[in-house]
This record gives structure tokens, sequence and C-alpha cells, in this order.
């Protein structure tokens, strides 16, 4: 019951610092932007802490964070390594092939009516097809390394990059381009200098909405046969092996990147998309 | 600069067998202003885009030529309603991307000029979203500066000014383009009453020109004669049938 104590008291001190730092001049600073989420990150930790132990919680029902952050702590090998089958094999490689292939599909698109109509039915379809059913026979034509997870990432990503291109392509108004053509441009210096610089924002939402989807196809195609390491594979074993604490490790592991990956997307839409309204601030 | 030809436009346009206009005749004189007044939906930017050379979706029978013979084509700017300015791109870059989408190397020393010329000199540094509206179209009139083309099409380019701004633009337009055959787009008589060496006004299926005051352009808004055309104009506007 102490433990239950606690984590009461914390609870209350951490809302009255947090309301303190809101209505202070500190507010405004960065650090003080900072601090009250991070209180209210470790604020859900104490929290669970205490609960998990003041009620006795079983490990297998929630582990403590404590004993989450332990088992991450003595793995930091297997989860290294299944960090590197997983995130930078699969999903990475997926990723770029995907968004790279649909990138150039929606060029191919742009140019041509008769693409238009066939090809985006195709994407359509393949976005379609349940992973659980493809993910098995990609397995069986590429093998159980990490070459089947890109594929199955290649498939989860193609569509929505492909449907944001294409709409970022046709940004440009019809006038900007008629602008273009009395300075005598060529369609692939109007394509350079105008129409991919306006769909950047477009195929920057294709990306972000990518980094995720790669993430979980990767890590769900481990589900259906992978070697003896990778993200989506330790989850499935340890799950079997009542190892929970192992599981919310993998999740944090899978959190963490998947935050860093989509984070590393945004800075450099920042960057490129500067001049973009949603980017004032 | 090339020397600026004159331009004869003639001809009937339809949009699926319906006559747009039809036995149009207009011609602009070298090195002046022509108005081209109208309604909203008569095809007054229609002729200007026939002239252009962009797509105006119409089927076209007649002639547009030059005086001097030779094509019209690459001597021609263009000028619309919407600035059209490159968001990314900082001022003295987007009045040089013609340029850039010829592959050349953009002068953007002459385009710095050109801007100070317009009354931008100390707005270079800055990229079009930090501009007000007449700004931002005075940048588009550098830009039309830059190409240094002897023939200017403008498409109603000062309509989402305000009164002021866009009298300012007007003594600006007309200092700036002295010497080049400009015809200007516009459904403002007060516009064309200031501005015009030759007005045309067309109705639905015919075109009407008006005599012009031996006033040099651009005249004051208040002068009386300025006044009186422009409510002529006006008034043969709302009417459609002579003043």
């Amino acid at each position: 019951m102490t433990a239950l104590l606690i984590a009461a008291l914390f609870w209350a001190a951490a809302t009255w610092l947090a309301v303190r730092i809101a209505n202070s001049p500190a507010s405004a600073t960065l650090a003080g932007k900072l601090a009250v989420p991070a209180l209210l990150g470790v604020t859900i930790l104490v929290v669970w802490e205490g609960v998990v132990r003041g009620l006795e919680v079983p490990a297998v029902i929630l582990p403590a964070p404590s004993t989450i952050g332990g088992t991450f702590a003595a793995s930091l090998p297997i989860l290294w390594g299944d960090f590197v089958q997983t995130f930078v094999k699969g999903a990475l490689s997926g990723y770029v092939i995907g968004c790279g292939a649909a990138f150039a599909t929606a060029i191919l698109i742009d140019r041509s009516k008769f693409l238009q109509a066939g090809l985006m039915p195709v994407g359509n379809f393949l976005a379609a097809m349940p992973i659980i059913g493809t993910a098995p026979i990609l397995v069986m034509w590429f093998g159980f390394d990490w070459q089947s997870k890109a594929a199955v990432v290649v498939l989860m990503v193609f569509f929505p990059m492909l449907v944001n291109c294409v709409q970022g392509l046709q940004e440009s108004s019809a006038m900007q381009r008629d602008l273009m053509k009395t300075y005598s441009a060529s369609y692939w210096q109007t394509l350079l200098k105008l129409r991919l610089p306006a769909a950047m924002p477009f195929v920057f939402n294709g990306l972000k909405i990518s980094t995720t989807l790669a993430l979980i196809g990767a890590i769900v195609a481990e589900f259906f046969g992978s070697p003896i390491k990778g993200m989506g594979f330790r989850i499935s074993t340890e799950v079997g092996r009542l190892g929970l604490d192992m599981v919310w490790a993998e999740i944090t592991v899978a959190a963490l990147a998947g935050s860093a990956f989509y984070g590393a997307v945004a800075l450099i839409e920042r960057g490129v998309t500067f001049w973009h309204p949603s980017q004032r601030r | 600069m090339s020397p600026a030809p004159g331009i004869g436009f003639s001809g009937a346009a339809s949009v699926e067998g319906t006559a747009l206009f039809s036995g149009l005749t207009l011609a602009m004189a070298p090195g002046r202003w022509t108005c081209l007044l109208g309604a909203s939906g008569v095809g007054k930017t229609t002729v200007l885009r026939l002239i252009a050379g962009l797509a105006a979706h119409v089927d076209f029978e007649g002639s547009i030529t030059a005086t001097d013979g030779q094509p019209l084509q690459d001597r021609i700017a263009y000028m619309a309603q919407s600035d059209l300015l490159l968001p990314w791109l900082s001022l003295p870059e987007n009045v040089a991307i013609g340029a850039r989408l010829r592959g050349g190397r953009p002068d953007l020393a002459r385009a710095r000029d050109l801007l100070a010329r317009v009354g931008l000199g100390d707005h270079l540094d800055k990229r079009p979203a930090a501009l007000s509206g007449g700004q931002r179209q005075r940048v588009a009139l550098a830009r039309t500066l830059m190409e240094d083309r002897p023939v200017i099409l403008l498409d109603e380019p000062f309509s989402a000014l305000d009164a002021r701004t866009r009298a300012d633009m007007q003594d600006l337009a007309a200092t700036q383009l002295a010497g080049r055959t400009v015809l200007l787009v516009t459904h403002d008589p007060g516009e064309a009453a200031r501005l015009g060496e030759a007005i045309h006004v067309m109705a639905p299926g015919s075109a009407r020109s008006f005599d012009v005051p031996p006033v040099p352009v651009p005249r004051p808004v208040d002068h009386p004669d300025t006044l009186a055309l422009q409510g002529r104009l006006h008034a043969f506007l709302r009417k459609g049938a002579p003043a």
C-alpha cells in the first residue's frame, strides 16, 4: 500500500508543479515548454510503477517500468541485433525502395493519361491486399531473411506514397504552367523548377505516413517466418514464453525507432518546404 | 530589345460549336497601350491567350500577325492577375526565373536593378510571403520587365489591388512599359480610361472601339477627360448599346 500512496503523492506534487510552471514566465522559454510534457511522462512511469507494486499486478499482465528497464538494459545486444535486422535491413530498405518506386511511378503517371488510368487502380489493388495474406506469400518468394520483409514494406508504403506524389504534381496551378510556357520552359525544366518543389509538401506527407507503415510492416511480416532474430520474431516467441518484459522492451525499441524515424523525416521536411504555410511559426 | 511590332488580330472563336466571338478585328499599334475592355465571359482572356500562344480551349479561325511579318513567338511577356511568384525563391530569383527555366545562368544583378526600379530596393532579401499584394504585383512586373520582350500581354494584372495601390501600379506599369506594344485586358472602365491609347470594348459577338482624349497615358485619375471616358465606357458596358 505504501507504493500506491507514494504514487498518489507524486501525482499530486507533479500536478501542482506543472500548473506552477505553466503559469510562470518560464512557460515561454524552451526549457519551460519541455518541462511540462517531460513531467507528464515521468508521472505516468511513477504511477505505473506504484500501481503495479502496490496492487501486486502479475508480470504477465503488466510488468513494472523498472522490470522492463532492467530487461532492456540486460538485453541490449539482443535488442540491437533485432533493431538492425528489422528496422535497418527490413523497414528502411523497403521504405527507400517503395517510396522511390512510387515517386518514379508518379512522374510516369503524370506524363501519360494512359498510365494514370492503368497504374492507379493497380496501386490501389496492391494497397487493398491484406498484409496477413501477402506476407506469407512474400516470405515464400523472397526467403526468411530481411528481403521478404522489405518486400512487404514496399507493398505497404507504395500506394500512400503514390497517391500523395500524384496529388502533389497537380499542385502547381494551370496559370503558373502557362507562365512557364511563355518563358519557353520545357516539360523537364517546368517539372524540376516548378512542379517538384510545389509537390514537396505532399511528397513529405507520403514519406511521413510511410515511416510508421514501414515499421509496422517489417515487424508483422516477421510473424510469418524469419531467422532467429528480429523485433517481430522476438515479440512472437517471447509472447509464447510469457516473457512479457522482453515484449515490452521490444515495443519500447519500436516506439523509439518509429518516433526518431518520423522526427528525422519531419526535420528534413522543415528544411525543404520552409516556404509552405504549414511550416510557418 | 528588338523594335516593338504592331499586332493584327482577326477571326472567330467557338467552343464546341457555340460562337464565343466572330468577325472580331483588333489592331494593336506598335509601342502603344491597347485596352480590351469587357464583362467577364465575353472572351477577352481568350483573345489574349490566343496571341500568347497558350492553350485557349477554343476552336479559332482567323489570323494573328505582327506588322513586321516576323513570328510573335518568344517576343511576348505575360503578366496575370495572380502574381504567380514561387514561394521558395527569393525576390531576385523570382524575377530571374525565366533564365533558370531555360537552363541558363540567372542575371541576379539585373534582377535586383529591376526590383529597385519598381520600388522594392529595400526588400531584396525577402521572400514573396513577406510582401503585401501590391508589392507582389510589383515583383511580377519586374519579372515581366526582366524578359525584355517587345510585346507585353497583361491579363487584369491590377484587379485584385486596392484603389490606391492599383493607381500606383498603373502609373508604374505605364512608365516602365513605355515603348512596348501592350495589350491590357481589363473589366475596369476606369483602368481602360487611364491607360488606353486605343480602347476596344468587347460585347457578346462583337467589339467596338472608343475614341480616346489626347491626354498622354497614364491619364490622371481626376482629369475631366478621363472621367468622361470612364463614364461612357461604363455606361456602354452596362447597356451593351452605343453610348
